[in-house]
């Protein structure tokens, strides 16, 4: 079954490909029997808020949930949704699409066998150039006709009002893979965030640029619970292609370096050395890696999210503990985006967990 | 034709074998005449190597010396800031390895010494000098990445990464001392000066930690001793002019030799210069810009390689025949140009000072750390 408000959209997916059934109402959709599993994929007003609504809706129905992010802005929501989740025996998939790219899962593997050794430091990376003009509509939905309800706010031109913006949205996919690459949770967080490009074109209807103060770009630098070090960067304005991750591990037998970008016709790399062998060289990614179906030269997009899929139906399906990537997951990548802009207006370290 | 510059090198070890007396040889504006080291059969060892005429065991010697123009303080262990005061008091042009002085302070006191007495000065901050940074820095100079936003540097490798490794020194047993500072110095400070240099701005603020990753480590006579060392360290940092970056340096990343890899991300384009030796190269320039996102590789021109090149070349000796070069010519033209001097090394130890207080204090530090020194 597909929904949507936009019954027309609805079912030109649905032909598209091959859905029996459309919806218009949600609702329906929830208190129907045989659906399992509910996959939240809507844009909604406020980047995502109704994320919440319709996840705890979904969840007080029965349903496993997959949900784009942001599941919730404040990771004590997330960290709720969980509980629900858990309490009723269901299993939660968050959108971090990047960590079922075939090269990431590979480095996982290779992590959990012992090839780096002791980690020691992790540098993230998720950049690219979608909003390096300031021109490009900040907001790029095709509008028809001006509306209160924005997601790209901005509106407080101080430094410490910033309106965090690429840390979340390209930032938790990155600081998910670092998280899970060093085995362990982050102890205290400190950041900056910077608005580069001040001045903007808010929609497509707007023809003047205007003060939009959102976080263009931002770097944090961490200590984790395990001795590593840890650093993120994300941005919209820095050159490269997409998606734009670099995930780099070092530890005391061995250094790992994944690259999910479009370069000379691959969509990700993954390289590796050790002490005895220093040049970083080409690992090639085992087939066991991709899902099923997989085209040669597919698309990313479609390619990393097949895993996703794949591995979330797995999970239903192998009726053990095992869940990568859930709400808790997400809640920990939601607290650490939290914990960083927190870092940002108060200028200083900060601790985590966070105190409530 | 100008008369030849006649140096003398004090310290005759590997460091002085493999960069600086080869690079010495090798400008054709100089005469390398004197090289000394208290050890007299390392001295003449390296004499008879590069052919070089005088031997000496008295430093002072060679800083009395009226046939003399400049010194090239090369000595290991920690007497560079007096070798360093001494021949600037003796009216030598100096070029000294690093650190300087530990605190930057000093530092700013010898370039001022320097400048009273119409001296240049050069510090071996040797991958500036590489012909990708060099190329690199020109191409931004045209403004190829336009208004700078983000750098980011890496100075590792995994030279100590062995807990057991052999060592040539024994190290110190740190006890339970605070961390000391070690990679940010030792490896961190010819990046810091790339940082500073590519983004034509200065430092407003720094947030760092130190950490050490190996806490003991064998030394020659077989025994453990614990090395509370910065053997990894990140920070990150604001500019005055809007930019932000993050350096990383360590010791136990695996990964290759030198190991700098400096990244520029601009408002019209990004450049990536690696000084890795990987792939039978030891330096590689890439490019992109917002039309042609693909980092692509960019020849370095061949007026940025000294004489004498041929591909292939060891690092060791063709970053540092440049560093060399560079100084000589600016020596000989007499000009204002001096590169990578005790002011620029001055303000490098100042953010090495700056991080380590970050990480002892845990917060964002102020820069300048002492408003009224230095520039």
């Amino acid at each position: 079954m597909l929904c949507d408000l936009d019954q027309g959209l609805a079912a030109a997916r649905a032909q598209q490909f091959g859905i029996p059934e459309v919806e218009t109402d949600y609702q329906r959709l929830l208190s129907r029997n045989d659906i399992d599993v509910v996959d939240i994929v809507t844009r909604g007003n406020d980047r995502g808020e109704n994320h919440q609504e319709l996840t705890f809706a979904a969840l007080e129905a029965g349903k496993h949930v997959l949900c784009e992010k942001p599941v919730c802005h404040d990771y004590r929501d997330i960290r709720r949704a969980h509980e629900v989740a858990a309490s009723k025996s269901l299993k939660t998939k968050v959108g971090l699409t990047f960590r079922y790219a075939p090269a990431v899962m590979y480095m996982q593997s290779l992590i959990a066998e012992g090839f780096i050794g002791e980690p020691y430091i992790f540098n993230g990376f998720e950049q690219n150039s979608q909003w390096i003009n300031p021109d490009t509509p900040m907001d790029k939905r095709p509008h028809k006709e001006r509306s209160e309800a924005t997601e790209i706010k901005g509106h407080d031109p101080r430094p410490e009002a910033i309106q965090v913006l690429s840390l979340e949205g390209y930032g938790a996919p990155i600081i998910d893979i670092g998280l899970m690459s060093v085995g362990s949770r982050l102890e205290r967080v400190v950041g900056t965030l910077k608005n580069m490009l001040p001045y903007r074109r808010r929609t497509n209807l707007d023809t003047e640029r205007e003060r939009i103060n959102v976080d263009d770009a931002d770097i944090f630098i961490g200590d984790c619970a395990n001795g590593a070090l840890f650093s993120v960067q994300s941005a919209y304005v820095t050159v490269g292609n997409y998606p734009g991750i670099e995930a780099r591990i070092y530890g005391s037998k061995g250094a790992l370096v994944c690259r999910l970008v479009e370069e000379f016709g691959d969509c990700q790399t993954l390289h590796g050395a050790t002490p005895d062998a220093v040049e970083f060289v080409r690992m090639p990614i085992p087939d066991r890696f991709f899902p099923p179906g997989v085209a040669s030269g597919e698309p990313w997009p479609s390619l990393f999210y097949g895993n996703l899929v794949h591995n979330f139906m797995q999970e239903l399906q192998g009726g053990d503990g095992v869940n990568q990537g859930n709400f808790a997951q997400s809640a920990c990548v939601q607290e650490v985006i939290n914990a960083v802009a927190l870092s940002h207006r108060q200028r200083r370290w900060v601790d985590l967990p966070l105190a409530s | 034709m100008k008369d030849k510059l006649r140096v003398g090198v004090i310290g005759a070890g590997r460091w002085a074998g493999m960069a600086h007396i080869p690079g010495w040889k090798r400008s054709p504006l100089v005469d390398l005449v004197v090289i000394c080291d208290i050890d007299r059969e390392k001295a003449q060892a390296r004499a008879k190597e590069f052919d070089v005429p005088g031997v000496e065991t008295d430093y002072q010697k060679v800083l009395s010396s009226s046939d003399i123009d400049v010194v090239d303080i090369v000595t290991s262990g920690d007497n560079h800031e007096p070798l360093t005061f001494a021949a600037l008091e003796a009216g030598k042009h100096v070029l000294v390895e690093k650190p300087v002085c530990h605190d930057y302070k000093d530092v700013w006191r010898a370039h001022a010494l320097a400048t009273s007495k119409k001296l240049k000065t050069k510090v071996g901050l040797t991958f500036r000098y590489a012909p990708a940074m060099q190329y690199m820095y020109d191409l931004i100079e045209d403004g190829f990445v336009g208004q700078p936003y983000i750098f980011n540097g890496w100075e590792q490798n995994s030279q100590w990464i062995d807990p057991a490794g052999p060592s040539r020194f024994a190290r110190q047993d740190t006890g339970n001392a605070p961390i000391k500072v070690g990679s940010l110095e030792g490896y961190g400070a010819p990046t810091i000066d790339i940082s500073l240099w590519v983004v034509q701005s200065r430092l407003t603020s720094v947030v760092g930690v130190l950490k050490n990753f190996v806490p003991k480590r064998k030394n020659p006579d077989g025994s453990w001793v614990r090395t509370n060392v910065d053997d990894g360290d990140i920070y990150i940092g604001e500019y005055a002019n809007g930019a932000i970056c993050s350096m990383q340096s360590s010791y136990v990343t695996v990964g290759n030799y030198p190991g700098i890899e400096a990244r520029v991300y601009g408002s019209k384009g990004a450049l990536i210069c690696r000084l890795v030796e990987e792939f039978g190269e030891c330096q590689v320039l890439k490019s992109a810009t917002p039309d042609a996102v693909e980092f692509v590789e960019v020849e370095v021109p061949a007026s940025y390689f000294p004489v004498g090149y041929k591909k292939g070349e060891s690092w060791r000796s063709l970053f540092y025949a440049n560093l060399v070069h560079n100084f000589a010519q600016e020596i000989t033209d007499g000009g204002e140009a001096n590169q990578g001097n005790f002011a620029q090394s001055a303000r490098v130890q100042e953010i090495i000072n700056a991080v380590e207080r970050s990480h002892r204090e845990r917060r964002w530090v102020d820069l300048p750390l002492d408003p009224g020194v230095g520039d």
